[in-house]
């Protein structure tokens, strides 16, 4: 307990709190004095009472859990399919020939334009929506994955021939070893991914969570609302990824990539 | 917003008002159920006040209503996760020059000289005070290519303006009023409630471009597959009976309609006291696209010949 608490005020950053509390001041400020009123740029005090009122309503709960839900089912599957499509790309030449051209002409294709194609064969459902998520965070995971296996040294993998290992052997003693500090590196970004993808996805797609949640309060005229959904999504970025790295430290104490922000 | 949770409440809550001697009144039979799909507008009430006052189970149609942000997307769901949608004349007037087989099952809203819904406001600031000021401008539109932006182009064109020499951006309604007071636009292509609130602040009306379409002109419909629609012409009379019995509903307690809108777009209650309400009504003619079809072809967004008949379900 006495560490959790020493590592918490360690990790309490007091400059950068009083930057963040002077610049919503200034926010206010220049809100409640500028001569013109902008309807949709409320004061981060309108903000925090409508934030306020969503969580005691409940409402802004029941969102955060979907629009969670959904960005970490996308995560995991964009996890694996990334890792496995990673070490198919690295060590299958047959598997680069066949798939590598399409995989790079996909990779640059935002997610969002994909959201009515998605819809076509899914409807508006949270299928669309993870649909949607998996195919925008499967990348920096895929990349990184061949980025690891690229770099393993091959004297190691030399070493594996002699020593006579099997295809399973070698996969589970130096090729994941090896590529797990990078696919993991890719995978936190991932997750970054998958929580933007998903409020947008559902902004278009999936009238759902969050973003759902911005278009409604957009429709209803609350911008304080609107603004709100917004701080909810990002300290639900925050709270993710603090999440993650918590656990990846856990998990894999020796991986220091892991452990830094 | 609809949760699964009040949806359910609302199914158990209107399962308990509405005894199964009455849902079942159609021959015994059980409710047909259909999908459908709306955006968060007041154009759509009569669909939530058939919903919330049982009216569409007295037909036999247990309807689902899915709220979606743009009903330009629904059109690819139709036949498949959806049976019924919102619409604009324009999106069925697209959807058929794109070769989908759609058609109008029954009208919604009209816009009228005495009920205008859309207006063109400029601001005040920018000296302009009719249409024909518009050449070199920036203006605001909800959709290129929406309903709403044909019938500016069609206003622009008949006021000697060519269309090509405007500056249109897209952005929602909800933040016209900001966009004009910003003077990042020198118009927008509004309607109520957003109409009502800029006049209010001053801003100027330049006229309602979409009565130069017809008067009155359907402003919008309700959409479904046409091979849905043509298997099933009885659940489409229901429907259609659902809708003109809300609509009377409506007419005769504005209190309670009013009630049902704020519940579904929880827009605050001095909008909801406030706001014009369109003029409903079920019938979509031949006619009623044809004014459409004719105003994107004059417009020279329509290419294609289109028979207007075959758009609407006979």
């Amino acid at each position: 307990m006495r560490s959790m608490l020493s590592r918490a005020a360690a990790a309490f950053n007091a400059p950068a709190l009083a930057t963040a509390v002077a610049l919503l001041g200034l926010w206010e400020v220049g809100v409640r004095t500028a001569t013109t009123r902008f309807e949709f740029l409320p004061a981060p005090s309108e903000i925090g009472e409508a934030l306020y009122g969503a969580i005691r309503s409940g409402q802004i709960i029941g969102d955060s859990m979907h629009t969670v839900a959904c960005a970490v089912a996308g995560w995991i599957v964009a996890s694996a399919l990334g890792a496995a499509i990673g070490l198919a790309l690295a060590f299958s030449p047959m598997v680069r020939r066949f798939f590598g051209t399409s995989l790079e002409l996909l990779r640059p294709l935002p997610a969002v334009a994909f959201v009515p194609v998605a819809v076509l064969l899914f409807g508006f459902t949270v299928t669309t929506e993870i649909t949607v998520i998996v195919f925008a965070s499967v990348w920096p995971v895929i990349v990184n994955t061949v980025a690891g296996a690229k770099a393993i040294h091959p004297r190691l993998l030399d070493t594996a021939a002699t020593l006579h290992l099997s295809r399973m052997q070698r996969l589970g003693k130096i090729v994941l070893p090896a590529v797990l500090p990078s696919a993991m590196v890719g995978a936190r970004v991932a997750l970054g991914l998958a929580l933007v993808v998903a409020v947008i996805a559902e902004m278009v797609g999936n009238p759902a969570g969050l973003g759902w949640g911005v278009v409604t309060a957009q429709e209803a005229l609350q911008p304080g609302l609107m603004f709100g959904y917004l701080v909810a999504t990002g300290a639900l970025g925050v709270l993710l990824n603090a999440c993650l790295r918590a656990s990846f430290a856990r998990l894999f104490p020796g991986i220091r990539e892991l452990a830094q922000s | 917003m609809l949760t699964r949770r009040t949806a359910i409440a609302g199914m158990l809550g209107t399962a308990a008002a509405y005894p199964a001697s009455r849902v079942l009144a159609q021959g015994g039979a059980a409710p047909v159920k259909i999908r459908v799909a709306s955006v968060i507008s007041a154009a759509w009430l009569p669909l939530w006040v058939a919903k919330d006052k049982g009216i569409f189970l007295q037909h036999g149609l247990d309807v689902e209503i899915m709220t979606v942000q743009n009903l330009s997307t629904t059109i690819g769901a139709l036949g498949r996760q959806l049976d019924i949608s919102g619409a604009t004349a324009i999106d069925i007037v697209k959807a058929a020059a794109g070769g989908l087989d759609v058609v109008g099952v029954s009208g919604n809203t009209f816009e009228t000289a005495a009920n205008q819904q859309m207006r063109l406001i400029a601001n005040s600031q920018s000296g302009i005070t009719s249409i024909g000021q518009l050449h070199g401008k920036t203006v605001g539109t909800p959709s290129i290519n929406g309903v709403v932006h044909i019938a500016t182009l069609l206003g622009l064109k008949r006021a000697g303006v060519d269309p090509k020499g405007v500056r249109f951006l897209e952005m929602t309604f909800a933040n016209m009023a900001d966009q004009l007071k910003a003077q990042r636009v020198d118009a927008v292509e509004a309607v109520e409630p957003f109409v009502s609130a800029m006049k209010k602040a001053g801003q100027i009306d330049l006229g309602d471009p979409m009565l130069q379409v017809a008067d009155p002109v359907t402003l919008t419909c309700w959409m479904a597959n046409g091979a849905w629609a043509r298997a099933n012409p009885d659940v489409i009379a229901r429907w259609i009976a659902a809708l003109d019995e809300a609509r009377a509903f409506i007419a005769a307690h504005p209190k309670d309609a009013r009630e049902i809108l704020a519940k579904w777009t929880r827009l605050p209650g001095e909008v909801i006291e406030s706001i014009v309400l369109p003029t409903y009504g079920t019938s979509l003619t031949a006619k009623d696209v044809a004014a459409w079809v004719e105003a994107t072809r004059e417009t020279g967004q329509l290419g294609t010949a289109l028979n207007a008949s075959s758009l609407v379900l006979k």
